[in-house]
């Protein structure tokens, strides 16, 4: 006991030296501070002065995040040591240390822990059962007041977290439905299982408790899954989804919770699904014969064939089953083999591999191509170049413009994803409306692999969900009705995609009852969008139904809504700068194709003149182009300018007038009409010249030019120069004010 | 803006760090320390380097922080309905960037471009991101270092000139250079907003 006083303030004299000559982050010597720190505290551990234990613990962990990079501010440190010596003498002369050391357990704790604990902060009040605060007993109070300075680097580790586990969960859905139809799949099992392990070794990291605690609890089941201590059936698959579901909800509550420090799971609670995972592993089931089961389901054996061989797979365990069922000639040795293949068909899913990127980097890349595109259309056609005799410069010259155009498809390709994860995602989609419909829906999926721009995939998603819920529920008969129409009992829905002439196709179709002209027609007289005796031709018929607020479900079903969402559909579909058709045929179902351009940066466009602007209307709102002759052309009051076309009086307006620039041609019969739709509406736009179709790549103005009105972008032309891309909304929006 | 958090943020790491007094000191001194240093930077704010360049025969310099790269004069596309002092947009390799008439925006009289008229590229801070713009001026000149002691706090002029976005003026060998506040001088203005068409 006497020698020990001396021991402990030679060690704090040498931590301090340590800590004054230490430079920046040098860690030699952080680690024989840890040791000092470490020898203190178990020389200490006999005190009554629980104080300065829990001090020299303090300061012991803080030490260790600075050696971990957690944070680099050593005030903490040195104020907290300065304590720890005048603690110490004063315990040396006897004398009471009478300071509060809250406030400097506090600053340590505070800034050790960093934000996590700020997040878990909530989840500590709600959450009686967890074991964080029994982990680090000094630096529970902490807990209370949260440090608002969010450190840079815990930001970046949590959102990595968020991004990587809502990606993980994403590949997990769909290998869960991977599962359910071929439960012997290891590959999918494992794949399930890493994502939930990752989400709970990082959680816990983090020290986000509730994730990891339902991460946990679904890891467990998946285990035993694994272990084939128990088999996937629905329910467990029910359950599996469930977890998944609420975590990707807790963790993207993340970032809004890092904000305002709110709890996260305000609303969530995990307790209840904790509990039927419990359930589960309670009702452990044994494993079942894969082969036996298959073969059963097959019907090439009999029940009572599989029991017996089962039996004598008991009492001679090295015996495979499929053996002693062609020994006893249960079943013939095709049909095992059939059953084992069908056993490992279950496909080991192609891993690519895979660079992540960000997206600015990407653009850079696609906007450099570009301009090495123009400059290397410029140095060919520079007059100096074109009289070249060298014939081998002639060559060299070629082959630069071989490799130049092989990078720009390159690159526009760098942003191209199959379309295959908006497909995968609605097999959920279909799985959850066969349950609550009641009706027997099989999803068939043809052209995973067809590529699209990646922002064409997210914004995709929910259009195929508005218009697979009304496949389902509108356009899908019941079984007893399909029965009764000679259908076969279970509906198909099928997802197809494909390339057509620079366009992407996407085809939703249905073997369903199709659409009822009839009912359409009733439907929109009574809701008045169009008139009693409007005869209209039968594509427009069915076009109604993406007319807002129109819906011909006769009952209203809590899967698909309202009718709101066939507009919805269209809506999105435009804003894709797509265009979506229905094709029908009663009885037999009906077919939504949309349309979409192959990626969102590229457009086709029209080159026009007027004056000596150039600008470029997208070629998907020009309905057609003519010369204008003077007996098409009427004003109204003077003013008011209207063209007679194809027996429809359209509005019209001047592009040089509009835009304030140099008026080109006068004479109106020198001019270019041009007609254009926007949202159903029709007006002639005038110019003086149309030059040419071009593929163009749209660019962004910059933030201060976004909100000019009539202009959606820039373009980069073939000479290097920028045109500007007409906005028809905008151009609506000029001419009606 | 931005010289100034830089200049903050690395004097207080070498405080931390490096500048560790023989004794432990107290909390209090050190963040006494820190204060110092804070005003001292805010003081310190507009010493550094400028680009500086002319401007109907007036110098103006902008810090040299904010600016990315000067370019020759390159075709502009003009933009409609926008104000009179944005010129258009260019195609700077690739990026397709507003181009402000810096005449213009103070209200000079417009030149006809010549082969000195230089498109200086500057970022400026946006509500979210940085955006990049590109300012015509007559002819740019040298990068100039100021001393604080050169740099003096701009006279009022009345309510007929807003020196809003003037940091000060700088004295250099009898001549006066102005100081713009980049980022003001772009800020204000909305480029979209215009009044209606006469």
């Amino acid at each position: 006991m006497t020698d020990k006083p001396i021991d402990i303030g030679k060690k704090i004299e040498e931590i301090a030296l340590n800590l004054i000559t230490m430079e920046g982050e040098d860690i030699p010597i952080i680690g024989d501070m840890l040791n000092g720190l470490k020898d203190i505290a178990s020389a200490c551990n006999g005190f009554e002065e629980t104080n300065f234990k829990d001090l020299v613990d303090a300061l012991y962990f803080y030490l260790e995040k600075i050696a971990l990079r957690e944070t680099v501010d050593f005030q903490p440190l040195e104020t907290g040591l300065e304590h720890l010596q005048r603690y110490y003498q004063c315990i040396g002369n006897q004398t009471d240390y009478t300071i509060n050391l809250t406030p400097i357990l506090k600053t340590l704790g505070a800034q050790a822990q960093g934000p996590p604990e700020q997040v878990a902060n909530g989840q500590e009040q709600t959450d009686a059962d967890s074991c964080q605060t029994s982990q680090e007993p000094f630096s529970s109070e902490t807990f209370n007041s949260p440090d608002p300075n969010l450190n840079d680097e815990d930001r970046e580790i949590i959102n990595d977290f968020i991004s990587e586990s809502l990606e993980g969960l994403a590949i997990v859905e769909v290998s869960l439905i991977d599962l359910e139809q071929n439960p012997d799949d290891k590959e999918s099992i494992n794949a399930i299982f890493r994502c939930f392990h990752t989400i709970k070794g990082v959680s816990s990291f983090l020290e986000f408790m509730r994730i990891n605690h339902l991460a946990h609890e679904a890891e467990n089941l998946l285990e035993k899954i694994r272990c084939r201590d128990l088999t996937i059936n629905e329910e467990i698959t029910d359950i599996i989804l469930d977890s998944m579901d609420l975590l990707k909800r807790l963790i993207s509550r993340i970032p809004q919770a890092m904000e305002t420090g709110a709890c996260l799971d305000i609303g969530l609670n995990i307790a209840p699904l904790v509990k039927r995972i419990e359930q589960i592993h309670d009702q452990t089931e044994l494993s079942q014969q894969p082969v036996g089961q298959i073969m059963l389901n097959q019907g090439s054996i009999t029940k009572d064939d599989l029991n017996s061989a089962l039996e004598i797979q008991k009492q001679n365990p090295q015996a495979k089953l499929g053996e002693i069922l062609i020994e006893h000639e249960a079943a013939s040795s095709k049909q095992v083999m059939a059953a084992i293949r069908t056993q490992k068909k279950s496909p080991a899913r192609t891993r690519e591999l895979q660079v992540k990127v960000d997206t600015d980097k990407l653009d850079t890349l696609v906007d450099l191509t570009g301009e090495l595109v123009i400059a290397q259309a410029m140095l060919r056609q520079h007059p100096y170049v074109q009289s070249l005799t060298d014939q081998r410069l002639v060559h060299t010259l070629g082959q630069l413009n071989q490799i130049t155009s092989g990078l720009q498809k390159m690159s526009m390709s760098l942003r191209m994803v199959p379309i295959k994860s908006a497909f995968q995602k609605m097999i959920r989609l279909v799985r959850d409306l066969t349950r609550h419909s009641g009706k027997n829906v099989q999803l068939l999926m043809e052209g995973e692999d067809t590529e699209i721009d990646r922002n064409v995939v997210d914004e995709l998603y929910e259009p195929m969900v508005h218009m697979i819920r009304n496949c389902v529920d509108h356009g899908l008969e019941s079984c007893e009705d399909r029965i009764k129409a000679g259908k076969e009992p279970t509906g198909k829905i099928g997802l197809k995609a494909y390339h057509r002439g620079g366009n992407i196709i996407v085809e939703i179709s249905d073997d369903g009852k199709g659409l009822d002209k009839n009912n359409i027609l009733k439907n929109a007289i009574s809701k008045g969008l169009i008139d009693q005796d409007a005869r209209l031709p039968d594509n427009e018929i069915y076009n109604l139904i993406f007319q807002p607020g129109f819906s011909t479900a006769n009952q209203v079903s809590e899967i698909s809504g309202r009718g709101v969402g066939m507009d919805v559909v269209k809506k999105g579909i435009e804003t894709l700068r797509g265009r979506v058709d229905i094709n029908t045929s009663p009885g037999m179902g009906s077919t939504f194709v949309i349309r979409l351009p192959l990626t969102l940066a590229i457009i086709e466009g029209m080159l026009v003149r007027t004056g000596n602007e150039r600008y470029i209307i997208p070629a998907l709102s020009i309905i057609e182009s003519f010369r204008l002759t003077p007996e098409q052309y009427f004003t109204v009051e003077g003013k008011g300018e209207l063209i007679y076309s194809r027996g429809a009086l359209i509005p019209m307006v001047r592009l040089d007038r509009l835009f304030n620039l140099e008026p080109g041609e006068n004479d109106i019969s020198d001019k270019i009409a041009v007609t254009l739709e926007h949202d159903g509406k029709r007006m002639c736009l005038l110019l003086d010249e149309l030059l040419g179709k071009e593929e163009i790549v749209i660019k962004s103005m910059g933030e201060r030019m976004k909100d000019v009105k009539g202009i959606a972008g820039g373009a980069i032309l073939g000479d290097g120069k920028v045109g500007l891309i007409i906005d028809m909304a905008g151009i609506w929006n000029l001419t009606m004010n | 803006m931005s010289v100034s958090q830089k200049t903050g943020g690395i004097l207080e790491k070498s405080g931390t760090q490096h500048d560790i007094p023989e004794t432990l000191i107290p909390v209090g001194d050190l963040q006494g320390q820190k204060k110092l240093q804070e005003s001292l930077s805010i003081i310190t704010d507009r010493e550094g380097k400028y680009l500086t360049f002319t401007l109907d025969g007036e110098e103006y310099g902008i810090g040299i922080l904010k600016i990315k790269e000067i370019i020759g004069m390159m075709p502009i596309t003009s933009v409609p309905r926008t104000p009179g002092y944005v010129k258009g947009v260019i195609n700077l390799r690739g990026k397709v960037i507003p181009i402000v008439d810096l005449r213009l925006r103070f209200n000079m009289q417009s030149i006809e471009y010549t082969d000195r008229t230089c498109i200086i590229v500057v970022e400026i801070e946006g509500q979210d991101i940085t955006c990049t713009i590109g300012i015509v001026v007559d002819s740019v000149s040298e990068v100039l270092n100021f001393k604080n002691e050169e740099i003096e706090n701009t006279p009022s002029f009345g309510t007929n000139l807003n020196t809003r976005y003037i940091l000060g003026m700088a004295k250099m060998e009898g001549k006066v250079k102005i100081l713009l506040d980049i980022d003001e001088v772009l800020q204000t203005s909305d480029f979209a907003t215009i009044a209606e068409p006469a």
